[in-house]
């Protein structure tokens, strides 16, 4: 039994999971991880590094990566250590003219190997603001309906208010406790 | 079949678990023999003392059967006492040398540590010491089982924890609220979903607090267990440590953190440091290791990291480096950043160096990820981003990459080029394994730039005295060292236009020169391990003479001859690389004068040395001299060109005295070929200085009757060595000629070319074939063309141009049909079934029936 037997043991037991949190530049990322470990949110600056946050969830630890702002996505793919069980996808409602854009990021980022079966959630942010686009017409922009490879769910939301935020981890983690924990 | 009782026992557990009183199970009716049946109770505990001692799987569920069904309401009262006698009682009679008394341990121990694991506090108390009696007496941990030491381990940390009420240490470290319902509960709306988040609340009294005087026997044992010599083992009681060190007031856990730390001493087992590591990472993930203690967990941290214990020729540490990886990652995670920014550099430079130079890829990708997760939580180490995204899990999984560009790309970084470098030359030149110390000197070469006045002033002076030194494998890796540095230092001095003396100072000039006589003197050269200073002295050599150091006609250059000398006899033929590596820097700074001519007293001893050694009757010497010929250049050739030629023909020819001797004709065939390139073309030279149309005819007879060579010997076709280098000669040569000019090869010369080939692109070998099969397309469609190639357009049309590149000449099943449509063509015919019939005769079934279909034969 080696360290890699003995940390997927703990993997199970102590119910991890990994999400990535990615998105185009400004999408507010940050913002909800910061929303999400309870931190002021005044103070938001563009990402140049990247963030791990551990947060406890209906008994999971869910191990959130924020890596916006890189170049290269491939170095946090994987590790020695652990896989990604869900990807967090957050859009910018607000933004109408950067919608084509950002399908064409999500959908070549679908076709990663490392990434086959991850779960994956659409946040539609900034729903506070005027002139934001709702769930459905983001739905229609970013194509999802045509992804079959992965578990999908769109939800509205809004960082500043913290509104759905919930909802949405919600969904996240009972859609991979039925892909990975059923004997949990 | 036990795969049936293991799943009627797990069942049976399963109906352990009704809520109501079994006695209502019970029948009251007598049975035919006018007796009551069995209580139910009483029938499961027979079958669980039953199964419990069989020595199959249904065991492990009998064991939990037995944990389920012994802290049932009903049966603890009436069955427990008896049925934890009965148990003490099989492991006091158990002889655990004996199959069979593992077996009934096995079993009873894995009940007992899954018993006091899920049953109450209140109701197994009492029990517990007479446990921890009986099986501390049994002395186990002598016993040879690791599953039985595994087990008392289980069992006698749910012992302790029987032993202490249940508490979250309040002393314990936080690191801010987790909770995720309770970040978002001010903002959002939904805050009654939150459940099964910790809400027992701490004890805030540590005084209050009663610790029997059985736990510390418990831990004592635990930290015997810690160090065991299986990894299970050590695991299960790292965890143990962690739990009962939770419930523990922080006087005695920070206690038992100490006795964890006094584990890493150097008179302790390579197991010792792996479980001390397994342990401090559940301490710290637990938050039972206080940010106070830090100062002493991390240098501890930072030896296990580069822990390599030396047994003979290997080493043992990998597994404590990749735990001590562990520690870091959960340190990671458990610690606010502003707790870790004083050890921060520290842990930085020592994940680094374990992700780019540990020889193991698992520790390189435990410690590439380590400092991903510290980046990715503390945020505080330096260039952090930049460097995980490229020395990441896929970058440093092949390890001469990471040695030769990883290691430049971090050591650009000003905060780690120190630590990078000095690594390399204090730790891994003297690593055990050869490859390592290798690549460590290469890795030196490339880091010299980014540092050229640390390397001449700091680390060759370091280096210089170890070349000389006791130890073979730092001597070896020092060598290497520093003849890489230097040779590195001249590129940067050649590059800034200044003499490299203005680098390097002349103590250390002289000291590299003193060296090779240091070696001689003290024997080196002969002793064991000798090989090691051989190879390493011929690497000096060749990049003293690149880099031009001031040695001409001083002693050092006939000492370095001799090693030169000496290693071209030498049996092991990377020995002999070396040594033929080195010549052509060597031969050219030292025996070439600045005006290009050669020093004639030198050329002459030497080449009549050589020529000589070329009739040995050791095939070795051959082979070594062959090469070191082949690698003269032009200058020493000069003027004596058809001796050299007529020495190697006579090696490449095969008499009856040296017929095995392969291997020798195979390099004198290459050396030919080399020479041929170093003098190249004129067409009307003079034969004792280039290739011309004198000597040609006597190269491609040589090359001609090489392709003749089937010698066979136990190891099989050994001439195919020999036809394969004079196939690459005649190639070769051919390709030369035909750009100076290409009237010097006459038609029946290029016709036996590409017939041989023919015959080998047919033969049985796969490798043969291959290479017959690329250097026969390569020489049709060769620019400039060669002057006659037999029924042209006919063998263009068989194999055009673009179908070549796609061919596989390694399968038969291509190759075959493809050539043997030769056999139509009149000039070719005859070599086509020659190698048809040297094929069919073979062995290879494959092979024999491919050449045997109609395909090849059929419809000629």
């Amino acid at each position: 039994m080696g360290l890699l037997t003995i940390l997927k043991k703990m993997k199970q037991k102590e119910k991890e999971v990994r999400i990535l949190m990615l998105g185009l530049d400004n999408a507010g990322k940050t913002t909800i991880l910061k929303k999400f470990n309870g931190e002021d949110i005044d103070t938001i600056s563009p990402t140049l590094g990247f963030n791990i946050k551990t947060l406890e969830h209906r008994g999971f630890k869910l191990n959130i990566w924020d890596v916006g702002g890189q170049k290269s996505l491939r170095s946090y793919w994987r590790n020695y250590f652990e896989s990604t069980d869900a990807l967090i996808w957050v859009v910018d409602s607000a933004d109408r003219m950067r919608l084509n854009d950002c399908k064409k990021e999500l959908h070549s980022l679908l076709v990663e190997e490392r990434l086959a079966g991850a779960t994956l959630l659409v946040f539609a942010n900034k729903q506070d603001l005027p002139g934001s686009l709702p769930a459905r017409e983001i739905r229609e922009a970013l194509d999802l309906d045509s992804i079959k490879t992965h578990h999908w769910l769109i939800q509205d939301c809004s960082a500043v208010t913290g509104e759905n935020l919930l909802n949405g981890m919600d969904w996240v983690v009972s859609d991979i406790a039925s892909r990975i924990f059923t004997m949990g | 079949m036990w795969e049936t009782r293991y799943i009627l026992l797990v069942w049976l557990s399963i109906v352990c678990l009704i809520p109501f009183d079994l006695k209502r199970l019970d029948s009251n009716l007598r049975q035919g023999d006018g007796h009551f049946k069995a209580r139910i109770m009483d029938r499961i505990m027979a079958v669980c003392k039953t199964y419990l001692l069989v020595p199959d799987k249904s065991r492990d569920a009998t064991a939990y059967l037995t944990s389920k069904f012994l802290i049932r309401h009903d049966v603890k009262q009436e069955l427990l006492p008896q049925a934890l006698e009965w148990m003490l009682q099989v492991l006091k009679d158990a002889d655990y040398t004996t199959g069979i008394g593992c077996t009934h341990m096995c079993g009873v121990l894995a009940a007992l540590a899954l018993l006091f694991k899920h049953g109450k506090r209140e109701d197994l108390l009492q029990y517990a010491p007479v446990v921890l009696r009986v099986t501390l007496d049994a002395k186990l941990e002598e016993c040879d089982s690791c599953v039985i030491r595994k087990l008392v381990g289980k069992l006698i940390q749910r012992l302790g924890l029987t032993f202490l009420k249940f508490r979250v240490a309040a002393w314990r470290y936080q690191r801010g609220s987790r909770s995720l319902v309770v970040n978002l509960g001010a903002g959002a709306a939904s805050v009654t979903l939150g459940a099964g988040s910790n809400t027992i609340q701490a004890v805030d009294e540590d005084d209050e607090i009663e610790v029997p005087d059985e736990i510390e026997e418990i831990i004592e044992h635990m930290l015997v267990y810690l160090k065991d010599k299986e990894t299970i083992v050590r695991w299960t009681s790292a965890k143990g440590i962690g739990r009962v060190t939770g419930q523990l007031p922080r006087e005695l856990a920070d206690d038992v953190v100490g006795s964890v730390l006094e584990l890493f001493s150097y008179q302790e087992s390579d197991g010792a440091w792996h479980g001390g590591c397994l342990a401090l990472a559940e301490l710290g993930r637990r938050g039972l290791l206080l940010p106070e203690r830090l100062k002493d967990v991390v240098p501890v941290i930072v030896k296990a990291l580069s822990y390599d214990e030396k047994r003979g020729n290997f080493s043992v540490g990998a597994h404590v480096r990749d735990a001590a990886c562990y520690v870091c990652w959960a340190f990671a995670r458990a610690y606010e950043p502003k707790e870790m920014v004083p050890y921060v550099d520290q842990i930085a430079s020592c994940l680094i160096i374990a992700s780019v130079f540990d020889r193991e890829v698992n520790v390189r990708r435990a410690a590439a990820a380590a400092f991903q997760e510290n980046v990715g939580r503390q945020g505080t180490f330096p260039h952090g981003i930049d460097i995980l995204t490229t020395v990441d899990y896929f970058a440093v999984g092949n390890r001469a990459r990471c040695y030769l560009e990883l290691s430049v790309f971090v050591a650009n970084f000003k905060d780690y080029t120190h630590s990078v470098i000095d690594h390399l030359a204090d730790v891994k030149i003297a690593h055990w394994d050869s490859t390592v110390r290798e690549l460590s000197a290469k890795a030196l070469h490339r880091l010299t730039p980014c540092d050229p006045e640390y390397m001449a002033s700091t680390v060759l002076p370091k280096l210089l005295p170890l070349s000389a030194g006791s130890d073979l494998f730092l001597r070896h890796g020092a060598i290497l060292g520093i003849a890489e540095i230097i040779h590195a230092l001249y590129s940067i001095a050649q590059s800034k236009d200044m003499p490299l003396e203005k680098l390097l100072s002349s103590e250390i000039i002289e000291g590299i020169q003193s060296i090779s006589s240091k070696l001689h003197e003290e024997k080196m050269f002969k002793r064991h391990g000798g090989e090691f200073m051989r190879t390493s002295v011929c690497c000096l050599i060749e990049k003293c003479s690149l880099s031009k150091l001031p040695f001409h006609g001083k002693p050092v250059i006939d000492l370095w001859q001799s090693v030169i000398d000496e290693c071209l006899t030498h049996i092991e033929t990377d020995i002999q690389a070396a040594a033929v590596s080195a010549i052509p820097a060597f031969f050219s700074e030292y025996y070439i004068k600045p005006d290009g001519s050669v020093i004639k007293e030198k050329q002459d001893a030497i080449l009549s040395t050589y020529l000589h050694e070329l009739k040995s009757s050791n095939q070795a010497t051959r082979q070594g001299h062959s090469l070191a010929l082949g690698a003269f250049p032009k200058a020493m050739l000069e003027g004596n060109l058809s001796k050299v030629m007529s020495g190697l023909i006579t090696v490449a020819t095969i008499t009856e005295r040296d017929e095995k001797m392969a291997e020798a004709r195979r390099d004198a065939i290459k050396a030919l070929s080399s020479v041929c390139m170093t003098v190249s073309v004129e067409t009307n030279g003079d034969p004792d200085r280039v290739v011309c149309k004198d000597n040609v005819k006597v190269i491609y007879e040589a090359l001609l009757q090489a392709m003749k060579d089937y010698t066979l010997d136990s190891r099989g076709d050994i001439g195919a060595w020999t036809r394969e280098a004079s196939m690459q000669a005649l190639h070769d040569i051919s390709s030369l000629i035909v750009k100076v000019d290409s009237s010097l090869l006459p038609p029946n010369i290029c016709k036996q070319v590409f017939c041989s080939l023919v015959q080998q692109a047919l033969e049985k070998i796969d490798r043969t074939r291959c290479l017959a099969g690329i250097l026969f397309t390569k020489l049709l469609y060769h620019r400039p063309p060669l002057p006659y190639i037999p029924h042209e357009q006919e063998v263009k049309a068989i194999l055009p141009e673009s179908a070549v590149f796609g061919t596989n000449f390694s399968a038969e099943s291509d190759t075959y049909p493809l050539f043997s449509k030769l056999l139509a063509l009149p000039e070719y015919a005859y070599s086509v079934l020659l190698g048809l019939v040297v094929s069919v005769g073979g062995i290879t079934e494959s092979i024999v029936s491919t050449v045997s279909c109609g395909q090849c034969w059929g419809h000629h």
